[in-house]
């Protein structure tokens, strides 16, 4: 394409920098995205180690591999990194660099905003791993029961949680607003809302949960930090406070969370299936809707969480009812993606190895969803292994899989280079069976009575053998996972190269060249469709106008707007971090970390968004 | 391709029936089985389990085995042509949505039901109050005067309430042969209630995390006959046994190194501590620690001389002068003695 060297000449004359400073200063979605991903990566890795270790402690009865105290930080920082270092980011990854390219945009709507939301995040990250410094790290589990977490009972570990998920709570509420406003305004013309990709859909509706439930998290541990640092009641009913008040502030916030996670996977594979099956995707329609059901009825389930906490029968009953009817939209989900598969012609490459792995393992953590929403039943599994089981086929089995599923799918677009199929196969299998191998054993050891988050066990409870093999499942993950990261190196400087459309796409992000020019579209498409590129390649198929995409030759891209590099967002991103750090230390020092931020928004507001001239 | 989905089908199989021997057994050999219950209510819990087990696997096996069948079939083939374009069909998607509605009302109704069959205990039943502690049982019966800790007596075939409060932080009370999970909530009252349908010796466990020794809170409930409780409750309400020999000489020790500061033992006017378990009976008890070792010369000897090892974060560590300050240490013959005393206290 001709139009590549002048658009770099183009571009140059911008406020750009190259090398570190590129990347810190950059405000392009795609960079942002990369940047998110390989940070959330690298946490992946981290929580998968802990995790490591806390699996090899329970591997035999009474281990003595670490001590009770590291333990119970061990899984409290293994929930919270994959939780929010992990499987938030990776989300964020995708919508960064994906959103724009299937909606025909440019950029996102703030694209200095969007700078200022990974710099808040990895800050927030350090901050919440700060404790691996001074040997405090959190130990109250990452929902941080109260009072357990009064100064009598936890120490600074507790002041690391508090101020690293407030920090990252800044992040993604301001990702959240971003998102929600370009999803909203950025489409390109004649994208009709319900012309909208179904990942672009999920990430509408994810932003929108944050932007509701992540304030409440907000308000729950601003009240947590008053308790322990100046000795207010809130939870602590020793002054008259109410540590229930707390889990429904937790989980007000943690149930929408939990679809936070997994509705980007969900959204992942609604738009791979149809990629591979060569088919559009089945129940458009309700498969959106299913979405927006889930995530009204996900603030309508919290207190599940709390069957037996003692609320009353009549609130229980209620929940449990709010509850399965959940299974509703998840199931129609469900169906959709197989009757989506059915009559296609499947390419079983690895991202649609991963999707139908996806819908395999999602199912079984949704039906023990099921067996858990009963009240009764459940006061036999909470806090049992089988929740474990139940929250990591959702997650590792439901989150991870949709997520690796995209990064096989995409990975040609972000790199312009193709994953390497047979590690990539290699990675996806071991990563089924010692997901399996893994998980699948806790539902029985739960049923067998084994209590979650303790560090030890005697023998003779019927455990031994079953948390064996679950240990050693563990290694079956990281023998997939190596695979993964070798060919992941591998492909991204010397894969195959990619061209524009490899998997014969449907949407508007293969309609440009992988990788995308720093503009994306050279020309804005207009849309006439739900799956423009499949129409305008198949225009005997459908009766569509075909949609104009991308892609133009005569285009002059200097004149292209696009946004100036800036330096100022990961500036601000200090501040907040700092003043968060030094609140901890006291809290008349923080008040640097505030000022450095007012200085940088001050300095922000007043730079040129972009170069003279436009 | 026959083959595979037949090997497919075997694991799938496979699976199913690894579950079920695993799932088998019983309290006797598994003591936290929470198919096995010994009590009305878990009972009812249990019929309503499997009517979700088998809901649940009903529909595992059919989406399992549809989506490998589909798997199989649709395939892509070189031969291949371009496939049909559906985008959906609407009384499909509406049966799709009614079906699973259906299903969850077969689970629906009988959910409710046990709720409220479980709700509230009868009038008249025996009352208990179980305190937690980090990291113990409080356990007092108020209508018969008696204190105990850490191991729960009640007498077959009587409904039981038991009310759950915590000192601390919050702890759960879970029996699974004979009661559900129920939160202990520092400033709440829970009440749990059951009526125990077998003699025995059942096990208990603190299920929601509690701080460094929450894998250490444990206890026994025992099931009585009439007489045996009756017994059971006579013993526990007499003052401890006035101790002789070497016994005697525990008491010393015990006396002067402030134990009765924390510990309670009725008849020991040094004794009158409530930070810690009572021990006016616990020479009576199967185990000691909350559960975590046996009663014996053995065990008690080990516990006293380093409580640490099997309770980290204790509070006898923490405040026990013999433990922090090397003036106050105990001499080997200073634990023995210990044990003579605290085995002497049936």
């Amino acid at each position: 394409m001709a139009t590549h060297s002048t658009a770099i000449k183009g571009v140059t004359e911008r406020a750009t920098y190259t090398g570190l400073m590129g990347w810190i200063t950059t405000v392009d979605h795609k960079r942002i995205g990369i940047l998110y991903g390989c940070t959330a990566m690298f946490f992946f890795l981290v929580g998968g180690l802990e995790a490591t270790v806390v699996r090899m402690q329970l591997y035999s009865p009474g281990m003595d591999l670490v001590s009770p105290g590291m333990y119970n930080s061990l899984f409290t920082m293994h929930a919270l990194t994959m939780i929010f270092l992990a499987i938030m980011p990776l989300g964020a990854a995708f919508f960064n660099f994906i959103i724009p390219l299937q909606i025909g945009a440019r950029d996102v709507a703030f694209p200095r905003l969007n700078a200022f939301s990974y710099w808040v995040f990895l800050f927030g990250a350090l901050i919440l791993n700060g404790g691996w410094l001074f040997n405090t790290l959190p130990n109250v589990g990452w929902f941080a029961y109260a009072p357990l977490t009064a100064t009598e009972y936890s120490g600074a570990g507790t002041d690391f949680f508090i101020c690293g998920l407030q920090v990252l709570g800044v992040s993604s509420l301001a990702a959240a607003c971003n998102f929600i406003v370009t999803i909203l305004n950025m489409r390109a013309p004649g994208m009709t809302l319900m012309r909208m990709p179904v990942f672009t859909w999920m990430t509408l509706i994810i932003s929108l949960l944050l932007v509701f439930a992540f304030p409440v998290l907000t308000v729950g541990l601003i009240e947590l930090m008053f308790m322990r640092f100046y000795e207010m009641p809130f939870f602590n009913s020793n002054q008259g406070g109410d540590p229930i008040l707390w889990q429904h502030l937790f989980w007000i916030f943690g149930h929408p969370e939990v679809y936070i996670l997994i509705l980007p996977a969900m959204g992942i594979i609604s738009d791979i299936i149809p990629t591979f099956a060569r088919k559009p995707l089945f129940g458009y329609g309700f498969v959106v809707g299913s979405g927006v059901a889930i995530a009204f009825l996900s603030f309508a389930v919290w207190a599940h969480h709390m069957f037996t906490t003692g609320l009353s029968a009549l609130a229980v009953s209620v929940f449990s009812g709010a509850t399965m009817l959940i299974a509703i939209p998840t199931g129609v989900k469900v169906l959709n993606w197989m009757a989506t598969l059915w009559g296609g012609s499947l390419d079983l490459r690895t991202p649609m190895l991963w999707s139908i792995g996806f819908i395999a393992t999602f199912v079984v953590g949704g039906l023990s969803g099921v067996m858990h929403a009963s009240p009764p039943v459940d006061t036999q599994q909470q806090d049992t292994y089988f929740i474990v089981a139940h929250i990591h086929y959702v997650l590792f089995g439901g989150s991870i899989m949709g997520i690796f599923a995209g990064i096989y799918y995409w990975f040609p677009k972000v790199t312009g280079r193709m994953m390497n199929e047979t590690l990539g196969k290699w990675h996806f299998w071991l990563s089924f069976i010692g997901m399996n191998v893994t998980f699948g054993p806790m539902h029985i050891v739960g049923i067998l009575g084994m209590p979650r988050r303790i560090y030890t066990y005697p023998s003779g409870m019927g455990w031994d053998f079953l948390n064996q093999i679950e240990t050693i499942g563990v290694f079956i993950i990281i023998a997939g996972m190596l695979f993964f990261l070798q060919n992941a190196f591998r492909s991204w400087k010397n894969g195959e190269i990619a061209g524009d459309d490899p998997w014969d796409g449907r949407t508007l992000e293969w309609t440009i060249p992988s990788p995308p020019p720093e503009y994306n579209f050279a020309t804005i498409p207009v849309v006439h469709s739900r799956e423009p590129l499949w129409d305008s390649k198949h225009p005997e198929l459908g009766d569509h106008l075909p949609s104009v995409t991308g892609a133009s030759d005569d285009v002059d891209t200097e004149s292209i707007h696009m946004p100036n590099a800036s330096y100022w967002p990961a500036i601000t991103a200090i501040g907040v971090g700092l003043g968060a750090a030094l609140l901890m230390v006291n809290p008349i020092l923080s008040i640097s970390g505030v000022i450095i931020s007012i200085v940088g928004v001050y300095a922000w507001s007043f730079e040129p968004a972009a170069p003279e001239g436009h | 391709m026959v083959s595979s989905k037949r090997s497919v089908l075997v694991v799938l199989l496979g699976i199913l029936l690894a579950t079920f021997t695993f799932a088998c057994g019983n309290s006797e050999t598994i003591p936290l089985h929470t198919m096995d219950p010994k009590s009305d209510v878990t009972r009812d819990i249990q019929g309503l389990y499997i009517i979700l087990f088998w809901a649940a696997t009903a529909v595992f096996f059919a989406v399992m085995i549809g989506l490998v069948y589909i798997t199989f079939k649709f395939k892509r083939k070189p031969t291949d042509s371009m496939p049909p374009q559906t985008h959906g069909n609407r009384p499909l998607e509406i049966l799709w949505t009614i079906l699973p509605s259906v299903i969850l009302i077969v689970i629906l109704i009988p959910t409710w039901q046990v709720i409220y069959k479980t709700a509230n205990a009868p009038e008249g039943s025996m009352q208990i109050t179980v305190t937690g502690n980090q990291w113990w049982w409080e356990i007092e019966y108020p209508e018969l005067g008696v204190k105990t800790s850490n191991e729960v007596h009640v007498p077959i075939d009587v409904p039981v309430e038991v009310t759950l409060l915590s000192n601390d932080v919050i702890h759960a009370f879970w029996v699974p042969q004979i009661t559900g999970k129920k939160d202990m909530v520092p400033g709440l009252e829970n009440k749990i209630w059951f009526t125990a349908e077998q003699l025995g010796t059942y096990y208990g466990v603190c299920v929601e995390f509690c701080g460094d020794s929450h894998a250490n809170m444990k206890f026994e409930l025992i099931v009585d006959s009439a007489e045996d409780f009756e017994a059971w409750k006579t013993n526990e309400l007499a003052k401890a046994i006035e101790p002789e020999g070497l016994a005697a000489e525990g008491m010393e020790i015990f006396n002067s190194k402030g134990c009765g500061g924390c510990h309670t033992i009725e008849g020991n006017p040094y004794a009158l501590g409530i930070q810690a378990p009572i021990l006016t009976h616990i020479g009576s008890r199967n185990k000691i620690a909350a559960g975590m070792l046996e009663n014996n010369a053995n065990d008690i000897a080990n516990w006293i001389r380093n409580p640490e090892e099997t309770k980290p974060g204790n509070l006898m560590t923490a405040n026990g002068v013999m433990y922090n300050d090397n003036n106050y240490a105990l001499s080997e013959n200073d634990i023995q003695a210990l044990v003579a005393y605290i085995q002497s206290l049936k």
